[in-house]
C-alpha cells in the first residue's frame, strides 16, 4: 500500500467533469498521487482492477453525491457505493494488516441526503458539498490536510480554485489546441499530464 | 517569501509517451503567470496570460446562466483596457502566434511561426525527427526574448533583407521571409519577439 496514493471514486460523465477535475487537481496540488478506475485499460477485468488500485491506496475519496436516490430522475448511480463497499471491506476484513490504516472521505450532495438511501453510512460521517466547486475543493483539501503525510504548505481552497480556473483557461485554449485534444473528451492520462506540467510550471499561482 | 506548493506526484503511467509530455510542457513554456479579473456581474472572467519578454494574451470566459456551461472567446481591446485599467498597456501585444509543425516533401520535419494575423514570420530548417523540431521551437521561444540573437542580413543580389535567429551556440534556429526594406525586416524581428513566447504549437 502506498501512503500518498488517493483513490477517487466518482462519476466520470460529462455533467460531473467539472467536479472530478477539481478533485483531481486538488489531490495533485496537495502533493498526493491521484488514482481512479479511469486509469484501467479497456478490456481488463474492471472489478479486479479496481480492487488492485484500492489495495494500493491508503486514502480514498468517495463522492456519492450522484449515487443516492436523492432525486426522482434516473441519474442515480450505484458504482460509487459499490466501490465504497469494496474499500470498506478491505479495511475491515482485508488480508493485509496495513489496510486497517485506510482513511475515507465520503461526500454527499446535501447535508444528510444519503441518510435515507444508505443509512449505514452515517458511521463514516459524510461531508456535503452541494455541488459547489469551492465547497468540494475545501472538503478534499481538509481531508488531505488532516492526514499524517500532509505537508504544512497546502494551499487554501480559494487559491486552488483560482489556480484550477487559470489552468482550465490555458488547457482549453492553448494545450488542447496544440495537442489536438477535444476539451470535452480529453483522455485521463492527457488531463493528468497537463495538470502535472501546469503545476510544475512558473504559471501556477504560488 | 515565495510559498511553494508541495511537490507534485504524478501517477505512474506505464508506456506513456514522453513526447506528449514534452509537447504539453512546450505549450506552457514562457508562461510566467495568469492574471484573473472578474468582469461585470461576475458571469464573465478575463484571463490575461503573461509571458516572458513582456508579451501577453487574453481569454474571456462567459458562463451561460441557464446551463452553467461556459465558453472562451477572444476579448476586444476596449474590454481589456477597461478591465485592466491601464492606458499604457500595449494592446497590440494581445495577439497570439502559432508554430506549425509539418512534414515536407522530403519527409523531414519543419516548423514555421505565424503571427496572430496569419503572416508567416519565421521558418526552420528540416529535422529528421519530430522531437528535434519540438526542441527547435523551444529554442526559438527562448531566444526570441533576446534582441541580440537576431541577425539582419541583405541578400547577395542586394535590395532584399531577411533575418536569422540564432541560439546561444550560434546555430541558426529560424530564418525569416524576404523584406523589401530594412524597416520591414526590423518589424519582422519585433513580430517574432512579440509572438514567439506565447505562440501555441500545432502539428499538421
Amino acid at each position: 500500500m502506498k501512503d500518498d496514493d488517493v483513490f477517487i471514486n466518482c462519476p466520470f460523465d460529462f455533467g460531473y467533469r467539472p467536479l472530478f477535475e477539481r478533485i483531481l487537481f486538488t489531490v495533485l496540488i496537495c502533493g498526493f498521487r491521484p488514482r481512479c478506475a479511469w486509469e484501467l485499460a479497456d478490456g481488463k477485468n474492471r472489478i479486479n482492477g479496481i480492487l488492485d488500485i484500492l489495495g494500493d491506496c491508503r486514502l480514498s475519496i468517495h463522492d456519492l453525491s450522484k449515487s443516492a436516490c436523492e432525486t426522482s430522475d434516473r441519474s442515480c448511480r450505484f458504482n460509487m457505493p459499490f466501490e465504497l463497499g469494496l474499500d470498506y471491506a478491505l479495511r475491515a476484513v482485508g488480508s493485509e494488516t496495513v489496510w486497517r490504516d485506510k482513511r475515507f472521505l465520503v461526500m454527499e450532495n446535501g447535508a444528510h441526503s444519503l441518510r435515507r438511501a444508505l443509512s449505514d453510512i452515517n458511521e463514516l460521517d459524510p461531508k456535503h458539498h452541494e455541488r459547489n466547486f469551492v465547497n468540494c475543493i475545501r472538503r478534499v483539501r481538509d481531508f488531505l490536510r488532516a492526514d499524517v503525510n500532509a505537508q504544512n504548505n497546502l494551499p487554501g481552497q480559494i487559491v486552488i480554485e483560482r489556480n484550477y480556473e487559470s489552468f482550465d483557461a490555458v488547457l482549453t485554449n492553448d494545450i488542447c489546441v496544440s495537442m489536438g485534444f477535444d476539451r470535452n473528451d480529453i483522455d485521463y492520462r492527457d488531463l493528468v499530464t497537463a495538470m502535472v506540467q501546469w503545476l510544475r510550471s512558473d504559471a501556477a499561482l504560488r | 517569501m515565495v510559498r511553494k506548493f508541495p511537490e507534485v506526484k504524478p501517477p505512474e503511467f506505464v508506456d506513456f509517451p514522453k513526447s506528449r509530455e514534452q509537447k504539453v510542457s512546450l505549450a506552457l513554456s514562457g508562461l510566467e503567470k495568469v492574471d484573473v479579473f472578474d468582469v461585470g456581474d461576475g458571469s464573465e472572467r478575463l484571463f490575461v496570460l503573461r509571458y516572458a519578454g513582456d508579451t501577453s494574451k487574453a481569454y474571456l470566459r462567459r458562463i451561460d446562466a441557464k446551463t452553467g456551461q461556459y465558453a472562451f472567446v477572444r476579448p476586444n481591446k476596449e474590454l481589456i483596457q477597461k478591465v485592466i485599467g491601464s492606458e499604457d498597456e500595449d494592446l497590440s501585444k494581445y495577439s497570439s502566434g502559432k508554430f506549425e509543425i509539418f512534414k515536407d516533401k522530403s519527409g523531414e520535419y519543419r516548423f514555421r511561426l505565424r503571427a496572430g494575423n496569419g503572416q508567416l514570420i519565421l521558418a526552420s530548417e528540416g529535422y529528421k525527427e519530430a522531437g528535434r523540431a519540438l526542441r527547435g521551437i523551444s529554442a526559438v521561444k527562448r531566444n526570441a526574448l533576446d534582441p541580440g540573437r537576431f541577425e539582419m542580413k541583405e541578400t547577395s543580389s542586394g535590395g532584399n533583407y531577411y533575418f536569422v535567429l540564432k541560439a546561444a551556440n550560434n546555430q541558426v534556429v529560424g530564418v525569416s521571409q524576404m523584406y523589401e526594406s530594412r524597416s520591414g525586416c526590423l518589424g519582422g524581428i519585433e513580430s517574432v519577439m512579440n509572438n514567439a513566447p506565447s505562440a501555441i504549437v500545432i502539428s499538421q
